[in-house]
C-alpha cells in the first residue's frame, strides 16, 4: 500500500473508534448496554441490520462467485422483502410486547426454561464459532494478497472491534455499523467506477453488458425444478425464504438490532428499509464480479488468483506442468482478447458476429479448464481443495487500482468484517448474561454487577473469536464441518419460533422435542440426499412444527390463559 | 404529561399490529416490489443473453 492508501485506511479506523467512544457515553445500565435504552431511530437500525448481514465474504467471496458463475446467486436474496413483511406482522409485535432482551427469553415466557436454554446454547455455539470465521476469512485473504501477517491482521481487527464493543455496548456497535455501511456503499460505487476506468477506452457500459451476455453472465433467474441445483428461483424463494426468516427472526445478532427501536413502528420501518435496499445492493456487488470477468478479457488474469497457491505449485514436483499450463493460458488469453476486440468492432460495423462469439465461448471454456487443471495441481500438492474464488477481487485491487482507492477498498473489507463481528459480540454477550448467567445463577444481581459481567462476556467472546480465528488454519475441515452443522440448527431454531407464534396449543415439551427432531431430520436429509443446502432450513422448520404440534397434543401441560399477549 | 406518555404507546402499538391498517398498504407495496424484482431480473436474463443467435 502507498502512503495515500494508509492515510485513507487510517482515517477509517480513527473515525470508527472515535465515533464509537463518542456514542458509548450514552450507555446507562444493562438496558442501555444491550438495547440502547430502546430509543434508536429506524434509519440507524436499518443500516446496522444491513451492515451486520454484510460480512467481508460478501465482498470478496460473492464477487468471485459472480466472476465464475454470473448473477445467479441473487436468487437467494429475492425473498428478503417478503421475509421482512412476515417479521413485521408476526415476529416483531410478539418480541416487542414481551419487552425482552433476547429472542430466546421470549421462548421461556411462551414455553419453558429448557426450550429457552437449549435455543440460547445452540445460538452461542454457532455464533461463537462464527465470530472466529468472520475474523479468519478476510485475514487469510489479506495476508496472501497484501503480504500482511495473518495473525497480526486477526489481532488488530479483533482487538479494535472487541474494544469498542466491550466499552460502548450496542450503542457504539450500531452507530459504528452506520459508518461502516456508508463506507461499504461508497466502496461499491468506487469499485464499479474504477473497473470501468481500467477498461480499454473503447469499452463502455454497452460493451460490458454485451460481453457479459456473450457468456450469459447476466442470467439471474433459473426456473429449473431440479432440487439438487443449488441456485434456482425455487431454492431461492423457498429455501432462501426460510434461511432469511431464521437469520432475521431467530438469530439474536439481528433480533437485538430491532429490539433497540424506540417504538414498534421504528422496528418495522428498520426492516422495511432493508426490504427495499438489500437486493439492489447485492445486485451491485455481484455486478462487480461480472465486470471483473469482462475486465480480464483485456488484461491477462493470473493462472490462479491465490498467490500462495501459485507459489506452492511452482515449488512442487509439478512445477513443469504448472508452467506449461501458464504458457497455454497466456496463448489462449491472447486469442480471446483478439477475438473480443474483433467482435466489438464487427458489432459496431454491423458485421458477422456469430463466429467470433463462438470462438470467445470456446476460449472461455478452455481458460476455465486450464484454471481447473491448475487447481487440481494445488489440490494434489496440498492434499486439500483449492480456494481461488475469494482472491479474485482482492487480486484485482492490488494489481490495478490507483493510490487511495486501494486503502478505501481494504477499509471496506475491514468495515464489513468488523460490522458483523461487533454485532455478534453484543448478541453473544446478551445471550450469555441474560439467558444463562442471570437466569440460572444470579437472578437477584444488581444492575451494576450485570453491566460489569456483560462487559466481561463481550471481552470473553471477542477473545474466543480471536483464538478460533488464530487456529482456524489448522482446523481445516473442522471449520467446514462447523459451517455445515450451523445449517442443521438454523431451520430448527426458526421452527421453534414459528411453533410459538402459529400453534396456540403448542407447549414446552412439544417445542423441546420438536427442536431435537428438527435437527435430527436435517442431519438425515443431509446424509442421505444431495438436495441443495438451501432446503435444509425448510426441512428443519417444518419438522419442528409437525413434531412440536404432535408432542404438544399428546402431552398437554398448562393452560393457554397464561399465554395472553405472547 | 408523564401519565399521557405512559398510556398512549400501548394503544398506538397494538393498533399497529393490525395489517388492515396503514401498514397493509406498505406491505402491499413491498410485495409488488418483490414481484417486480423477479420480473425485471427474468427480463434481464432473457434480454441480456447474447450467448446464442
Amino acid at each position: 500500500m502507498r502512503i495515500l492508501d494508509w492515510a485513507v485506511f487510517g482515517v477509517y479506523f480513527a473515525g470508527v473508534v472515535g465515533f464509537a467512544l463518542y456514542q458509548s457515553r450514552k450507555n446507562v445500565g444493562i438496558e442501555g448496554y444491550f438495547l440502547a435504552n430502546r430509543r434508536l431511530p429506524w434509519g440507524v437500525i436499518g443500516l446496522s441490520v444491513m451492515a451486520t448481514q454484510a460480512s467481508a465474504i460478501t465482498f470478496i467471496g460473492t464477487t468471485g462467485q459472480a466472476f465464475d458463475d454470473g448473477m445467479e446467486f441473487i436468487q437467494v436474496y429475492l425473498p428478503q422483502p417478503i421475509v421482512m413483511i412476515v417479521l413485521c406482522v408476526l415476529f416483531v409485535p410478539f418480541f416487542y410486547r414481551a419487552r425482552i432482551f433476547t429472542a430466546y427469553e421470549y421462548l421461556e415466557k411462551r414455553f419453558d426454561l429448557k426450550t429457552r436454554s437449549a435455543t440460547s446454547c445452540i445460538f452461542l455455539i454457532q455464533r461463537g464459532l462464527g465470530a472466529g470465521i468472520v475474523l479468519y476469512a478476510p485475514a487469510v485473504v489479506l495476508s496472501v494478497i497484501m503480504g500482511w501477517d495473518e495473525k497480526v491482521t486477526i489481532l488488530i481487527m479483533g482487538a479494535i472491534t472487541v474494544a469498542y464493543a466491550t466499552v460502548g455496548g450496542i450503542t457504539a456497535v450500531i452507530w459504528t455499523d452506520v459508518i461502516q455501511m456508508i463506507v461499504m456503499f461508497l466502496g461499491i460505487g468506487v469499485a464499479i467506477a474504477t473497473l470501468f476506468d481500467t477498461l480499454p477506452d473503447s469499452v463502455g457500459l454497452e460493451e460490458v453488458v454485451y460481453l457479459g451476455g456473450v457468456q450469459d453472465m447476466w442470467s439471474s433467474i433459473d426456473w429449473s425444478w431440479d432440487p439438487t441445483n443449488t441456485y434456482t428461483i425455487w431454492s431461492g424463494m423457498i429455501g432462501g425464504f426460510f434461511l432469511a426468516l431464521a437469520y432475521f427472526g431467530a438469530d439474536q445478532s439481528q433480533v437485538q438490532r430491532y429490539l433497540t427501536a424506540k417504538s414498534l413502528k421504528a422496528s418495522r420501518l428498520s426492516l422495511l428499509f432493508n426490504a427495499f435496499l438489500k437486493v439492489p445492493m447485492q445486485f451491485a456487488i455481484l455486478s462487480i464480479g461480472v465486470l471483473l470477468f469482462v475486465f480480464y478479457h483485456f488484461e491477462r488474469p493470473p493462472l490462479l488468483f491465490n498467490a500462495a497457491e501459485v507459489t506452492l505449485a511452482e515449488s512442487s514436483e509439478f512445477k513443469g506442468d504448472f508452467q506449461e499450463l501458464s504458457t497455454k493460458q497466456g496463448s489462449v488469453h491472447r486469442l480471446r482478447k483478439d477475438a473480443t476486440l474483433a467482435l466489438l468492432e464487427a458489432r459496431r460495423d454491423g458485421g458477422e458476429v456469430d463466429n467470433l462469439r463462438n470462438q470467445i465461448q470456446l476460449y472461455d471454456t478452455q481458460l476455465s479448464e486450464i484454471r481447473s487443471e491448475a487447481s487440481s495441481i494445488v489440490e494434489n500438492v496440498r492434499g486439500s481443495s483449492s480456494n481461488d474464488v475469494n482472491y479474485i477481487f482482492p487480486s484485482y485491487l492490488i494489481d490495478y487500482v490507483p493510490a487511495g482507492i486501494l486503502g478505501l477498498m481494504i477499509a471496506v473489507i475491514f468495515a464489513a468484517a468488523m460490522s458483523s463481528l461487533d454485532s455478534e459480540l453484543t448478541a453473544l454477550s446478551s445471550a450469555t448474561v441474560i439467558d444463562l448467567y442471570q437466569r440460572h445463577f444470579r437472578p437477584d444481581a444488581s444492575e451494576q454487577h450485570l453491566l460489569w459481567v456483560s462487559k466481561l462476556a463481550t471481552l470473553f467472546w471477542g477473545s474466543f473469536g480471536c483464538v478460533v480465528a488464530l487456529y482456524a488454519g489448522q482446523l481445516g475441515s473442522l471449520l467446514e464441518a462447523v459451517n455445515q452443522v450451523g445449517s442443521f440448527f438454523y431451520g430448527s431454531l426458526l421452527g421453534v419460533f414459528l411453533l410459538a407464534f402459529l400453534v396456540k396449543s403448542a407447549n414446552g415439551n412439544g417445542a423441546f422435542w420438536g427442536l431435537l427432531a428438527g435437527m435430527a431430520s436435517v442431519f438425515v436429509v443431509a446424509q442421505t440426499t444431495n438436495i441443495s443446502w438451501l432446503y435444509y432450513n425448510v426441512v428443519g422448520a417444518l419438522t419442528v412444527l409437525l413434531v412440536g404440534t404432535l408432542v404438544s397434543w399428546m402431552s398437554p401441560i398448562g393452560t393457554s390463559e397464561a399465554l395472553d399477549g405472547l | 404529561m408523564k401519565g399521557k406518555s405512559k398510556n398512549r404507546p400501548e394503544v398506538t402499538e397494538d393498533t399497529l399490529i393490525d395489517i388492515s391498517s396503514g401498514w397493509g398498504l406498505i406491505y402491499m407495496l413491498v410485495v409488488l416490489y418483490s414481484v417486480m424484482l423477479v420480473v425485471v431480473l427474468h427480463f434481464l436474463t432473457i434480454v441480456l443473453d447474447f450467448s446464442s443467435t
